[in-house]
């Protein structure tokens, strides 16, 4: 029972920490609460399909010099053209929003609306069969787990460090940084925050994209338009209970979540039913008792 | 005697209503949906009518919290419910079998209570997190209600069924003249319902809530007592979103968790930007925007308009199409008039002056009170009550 | 100032004047008929409701329409959805049917799925006075609180398809109590599971030695009964037999992709046997894990999503060995001739298999048809006295139909011998790309339960009798030169997997000759 928990709970735990980061991400930077971050989850999904399982833009031939490459390669270019469709859609969506809280989330829901009906539309109702990328499972105390959740787990973790170190290291990291502490100060020192913005939808819907490859890969195997909305709901509870915006809290809101998600589905009767609601109320107690969350920034009372 | 009463009363109303285009143009729609059941024949179009007054009532709830008291909700939803929740418990043949008339001032008063709970969250966190808190209220309750184990209570997705209706069809009544009798009970509580969260947003404690949503802090320091105008906010707001949530269920005749579904907490969010945000008369036009053209352009309209002139007939898939449309729409408004269209529209017709101000919202109030004072000897500062 | 009044009433005029002008329909010799269902699910197209109420209109209106009073009628067919995608809202549903029935002016509904939609359409239709034939939601309560608690009011309810959750309840237990567990019954191979798979120390009414049984149901109304029936200690012996021990039972809620927390529980459960009711899309992701995860149980149950022919790629043909109950399921020759002809004209038309919603909408016309016909009128209280009368029976796609005195479908007893009587449901079990019927037992036409490889590994005993021996052989060239074309294909026969039963088989078999598991 309590390898159980452990085991299950962290693997879901690690992805949900990569679904949750790029929430964080563009929330911390750029102040924007992007309900429309389950949508790319679910646009990486689809453009996935598209690439990789579909026939007409598939990338099979690949596949024939290795049989890796042709995933690969799908899953590469998902995630490319999740992160142009969301730069440009915050361009011409969200921008002319910006700093309007409510005027954000509105245009934000709206935007998942669209996306929902547009794959509604392209791709219609039925499930998509999305293939496991690597097969078989393995056993973890005495657990089956399937290799593509391990797989799965560690891309999150690897996605993790690298965006770490992404972030504390390298120039535009650092940009995002300045951006995020002070939006003045940094357009005063000469950083392009419009760009910069950008750039952070970009990598945040990204990630999404990543998230939703291998969640759906290893989880529902299959995507269907309405797989936006359980990522979402997830991705901000857990960025709330992390703290907006913080890295570090997103990935301890993510395994606090997937362990807590699992002792409820095992330790309460019939605890599966409300397996749904575990990160509301565990992001709930969390607030009451830290307003902003384990890790986010203290309340200002001020502009 | 009584013809100089009229006089007079009909002189103030050409001095207050005719001489401003925006009352005017308010006075002819309310004039319109006061006799417009004699102009309509089919039900289906009276119902939509009768819902977007439902709607309307839910959105200016809405509207009051986040407009007038700056605390974002995104899980309006959760009023809607407890509301149609409790009415149900209460007036079930299973379980109380009280008149409606009792049980739904007690629906609303209880939600009421309810909402003093649920805004204890809303004096620790705000902003985005509120915004986001909030939203998963209802989808908490909603799993709770569906529990297995609450089951032989709340009877799962399948809700409490066989409800009085809230006109009840009498032995000589037709269903148009029910649905008229519907009609005019919804407009009548929608008007209440508006002309008294405006009376609240105009009075003193309007003035209260505006200077909390201007400036928190300020507003402390002035001796505010920012958590009991707060929790007033959630408590005032929420009455009226369980008012709205008892008549839906009387209306439909029975209450089940979709109630407290996601799209439900933004209808009025997405109702109010169309309307115009802190304005109160503008979710009652977003929400007629809404359902006209939803339920009558989009649904049933153009696909007859088509298959009489083009000769198209629509697929059911068409439906898909709709909701991406009605959002296109949503978000061209946000994005492009930003005060929304009830707001755009009174702002061309009306004072100028006035418009110019508007830009912030909820400043307007202010400008209000400042006529007051000065019409008005009694014009004193807001009590800080401490 | 009077410009400004004119300006405002131009602008009130135009908004409210010319947005609602009254448009009667009249309809001259026409039965207008609603179909009102749940677009963006299985259950609507093209395997569902709308392409075959179509068919059945295109059918009838060319072989002259309706005859009702010697003027002939045609069928009009107005669609509808009935909002259960994403979120079900049952206000949409009420104004949509609404609408079917004044704007389009529709005389009879047939439709609804997700209860919590399908209960607006009821109020709607009873607001009306319009019949309203349910197709898609199973819910007893649908039709008990309703019909039986106010008649006056609900009296043009009917549900159509499927049979009530207990019905349902019935064919699963046929399949289990009746014959995996059953070793009593008069059939060969009955009560196969029990030497394989009994636990001794799960101790029955004929001492030690137990199926384990799991079952998880949908954390939905429609399951209710059905869960209930199969928890409960006192209850669940009638149904599943001595033989059965229920050792899990588990909810999982609609929507849920992640069922891993519940196939873990049912692997330490021990269960050989895992019942799972589906209706929704947790159905694809519940098979593919548990198959990932070689749960040690053959699956038997209710999945809606399995009845699609695109399931077996939806699950990455993960759905092998999945038995799950049918209506008439798959073009087998235990169905009525109607049924095949259904069956080939609907492939033909749509170019996939039908599932349950199809056969109802199809049934419901045709019955539509032949009552008025019967009657000579379109007129409901016709309708109710001509449904209601005690002799009323028709050969639908399903079995015989026939009503309760509450409306509801009259089944069949439960039992594992499946006749040619009223309504009831097959078990079928995928095996490569396609369904096989596996109970009712009809010794000429139904198939061997297959049994996972990964629980049995000993594939070569074809009869699962524990030993490989030369009735296995017989077995086998009883079927030599099949291939699944025919009728009598035997899947378990071709233990080589290449959809031929021939020698390589035969000889696969013998080489295991002796062999025991």
């Amino acid at each position: 029972m309590i390898e159980e928990i452990l085991v299950y709970g962290a693997i879901s735990g690690g992805m949900y920490a990569l679904l949750a980061l790029g929430f964080t991400l563009i929330y911390g930077v750029s102040g924007v609460v992007n309900l429309a971050h389950g949508s790319f989850f679910m646009v990486g999904t689809y453009l996935f399909y598209v690439f990789g399982i579909s026939g007409f833009f598939s990338l099979i031939p690949l596949t024939l010099l290795d049989p890796t490459w042709g995933p690969l390669a799908a899953l590469i270019l998902a995630i490319a053209f999740t992160g142009v469709i969301s730069a440009a859609l915050y361009r011409i969506i969200i921008h002319p929003v910006l700093g309007d809280e409510i005027g954000v989330m509105v245009v934000t829901v709206s935007l998942a609306l669209i996306i929902q009906q547009l794959i509604l539309m392209i791709f219609g109702p039925p499930n998509l069969r999305i293939n496991p990328l690597v097969t078989g499972s393995k056993q973890i105390w005495g657990l089956g787990v399937t290799n593509m959740r391990l797989l799965a787990f560690g891309v999150s973790l690897i996605l993790f460090i690298v965006l770490w170190i992404f972030t504390n290291k390298s120039k535009v990291g650092n940009a995002m940084r300045a951006v995020s502490q002070d939006r003045e100060a940094a357009m005063l020192m000469g950083i392009n925050t419009e760009r910069l913005y950008m750039l952070t939808m970009a990598l945040s819907a990204m990630l999404a994209a990543a998230a939703g490859v291998f969640i759906t890969a290893s989880i529902t195997e299959y995507a269907a338009p309405w797989i936006w909305l359980h990522p979402l709901a997830l991705s901000f509870s857990i960025v709330i209970l992390g703290g907006l915006g913080s890295i570090k809290g997103s990935l301890l809101g993510g395994f606090i979540v997937g362990y807590a998600e699992q002792a409820v589905a095992i330790g309460v009767p019939e605890g599966g039913s409300i397996i749904s609601i575990v990160p509301f109320t565990v992001m709930v107690i969390v607030l009451l008792l830290r307003p902003k969350g384990l890790f986010g920034k203290r309340i200002e009372m001020e502009d | 005697m009584v013809t100089t009463y009229i006089r007079r009363a009909y002189s103030s109303f050409v001095a207050h209503v005719f001489d401003i285009p925006a009352r005017l143009l308010a006075f002819l729609l309310f004039l319109t949906l006061l006799f417009i059941p004699f102009a309509i024949q089919n039900t289906y179009y009276l119902r939509i009518l009768i819902l977007a007054n439902v709607l309307a009532i839910f959105a200016v709830s809405w509207d009051f919290l986040v407009g007038r008291t700056g605390q974002i909700s995104l899980g309006h939803a959760i009023f809607f419910g407890i509301g149609g929740y409790i009415t149900a418990l209460l007036s079930s043949s299973k379980f109380f079998g009280l008149p409606i008339f009792l049980t739904i001032p007690i629906a609303i008063l209880a939600a009421c209570i309810i909402a003093l709970a649920l805004g204890i969250p809303s004096l620790r966190v705000k902003g985005p997190y509120l915004a986001l808190v909030t939203m998963s209220f209802p989808l908490i309750l909603a799993a709770l209600l569906k529990w297995y184990p609450l089951n032989h209570i709340f009877k799962g997705e399948f809700g409490i069924r066989g409800l009085p209706a809230l006109v009840p069809r009498l032995d000589w009544m037709t269903i148009g003249q029910q649905r008229v009798g519907e009609y005019y009970v919804t407009l009548i509580l929608l008007f209440a319902a508006s002309v008294i969260l405006y009376k609240i947003a105009n009075s003193k404690i309007g003035l209260v809530f505006v200077s909390i949503l201007d400036d928190e802090l300020a507003s402390k320091a002035c001796g505010i007592n920012v958590t009991k105008y707060k929790l007033m906010g959630f408590m005032i707001s929420g009455l009226f979103g369980a008012l709205a949530g008892c008549i839906q269920t009387h209306l439909l005749r029975f209450a089940n968790p979709p109630m407290f579904a996601l799209t439900l907490s933004f209808l009025p969010v997405i109702v109010t930007f169309l309307g115009g945000l802190g304005t109160i008369y503008g979710p009652i036009v977003g929400a007629y925007i809404y359902y006209i053209l939803d339920s009558y352009v989009l649904r049933d309209w153009l696909p007859r308009f088509l298959k009489e002139t083009v000769g198209v007939t629509l697929p059911p898939e068409f439906d898909f199409a709709k909701l991406l449309i009605f959002t296109l729409i949503v978000l061209i408004l946000v994005i492009k008039l930003p005060r929304g269209i009830a707001k755009f529209t009174t702002d061309k017709l009306g004072d100028l002056e006035e418009a110019r101000d508007l830009d912030e919202r909820g400043p307007r109030i202010w400008k209000t009170y400042k006529k007051k004072e000065k019409t008005t000897s009694t014009g004193s500062e807001p009590t800080a009550s401490s | 100032m009077k410009g400004k009044i004119a300006l405002g009433l131009a602008f009130a005029t135009l908004l409210f004047g010319t947005l609602f002008f009254a448009l009667p329909i009249e309809a001259q010799n026409e039965v207008t008929i609603g179909i009102i269902g749940p677009q963006g699910l299985p259950h609507w197209s093209p395997a569902g409701m709308k392409d075959a109420a179509e068919m059945a209109r295109d059918e009838i209106n060319a072989a002259g329409g309706i005859d009702i009073g010697g003027t002939p009628h045609d069928i009009v067919l107005a669609f509808g959805n009935e909002y259960a995608v994403p979120t079900p809202s049952p206000t949409d549903a009420y104004l949509e049917a609404e609408r079917l029935i004044t704007v389009e002016g529709c005389e009879i509904l047939i439709g609804g799925f997700r209860t919590e939609v399908t209960q607006s359409i009821i109020e709607a239709a009873a607001d009306y006075a319009t019949p309203l034939l349910i197709n898609g939601a199973a819910t007893n309560e649908l039709i008990g609180d309703t019909v039986g608690a106010d008649y006056a009011r609900y009296k043009y309810l009917y549900r159509l398809n499927p049979v009530n959750g207990t019905s349902l309840l019935y064919t699963i237990a046929g399949g289990i109590g009746g014959y995996l567990l059953n070793p009593t019954a008069p059939i060969p191979g009955a009560g196969y599971m029990i030497p394989m798979f009994a636990d001794p120390t799960l101790i029955g009414p004929y001492g030690p030695g137990q199926v384990a049984v799991a079952v998880i149901t949908e954390d939905l109304d429609w399951t209710l009964s059905i869960h209930g029936a199969l928890t409960t200690p006192s209850v669940y012996p009638l149904l599943l037999g001595p033989f059965a021990n229920v050792t899990y039972s588990g909810r999982i809620p609609d929507g849920t992709t992640d069922c891993t927390p519940w196939l873990t529980d049912v692997i330490s459960s021990n269960a050989r046997i895992l019942i799972h009711v589906f209706s929704g899309t947790t159905g694809v992701p519940f098979v593919a894990q548990w198959r990932a995860l070689s749960v040690n149980a053959t699956l038997c149950g209710i999945n809606v999503m399995a009845q699609l022919q695109t399931h077996w790629a939806t699950t990455g043909g993960a759905c092998e060995y999945e038995a799950m109950l049918n209506f008439a399921g798959t073009r087998t020759p235990i169905v009525p001739t109607i049924t095949r002809a259904f069956w080939d004209s609907f492939v033909a038309r749509t170019g996939v298999w039908p599932i349950y919603t199809a056969w109802g909408a199809y049934d419901a016309i045709y019955a539509l048809k032949e009552a008025m016909e019967d009657i000579d009128s379109k007129d409901k209280d016709a309708l109710l006295a001509y449904f209601e009368s005690p002799s009323y029976q028709r050969q639908g796609l399903s079995g015989i139909f026939k009503y309760t005195s509450l409306h509801d479908v009259f089944t069949n007893e439960p039992g594992p011998v499946w006749f040619q009587g009223y309504v009831r449901a097959l078990i079928a079990q995928w095996t490569d790309e396609r369904m096989e019927i596996v109970c009712p037992k009809l010794q000429t036409y139904s198939k061997t339960w297959a049994l996972p490889p990964w629980m049995y590994p000993l594939i070569q005993d074809t009869n699962y009798d524990q030993f490989v021996g030369v009735d296995d052989i017989v077995f086998a060239a009883e079927h030599f030169g099949d291939d699944p074309t025919r009728d009598r294909w035997e899947h378990v026969c071709d233990t080589t997997k290449d959809d031929y039963i021939g020698i390589d088989d035969i000889v696969d078999i013998a080489s295991h000759f002796g062999a025991t598991p």
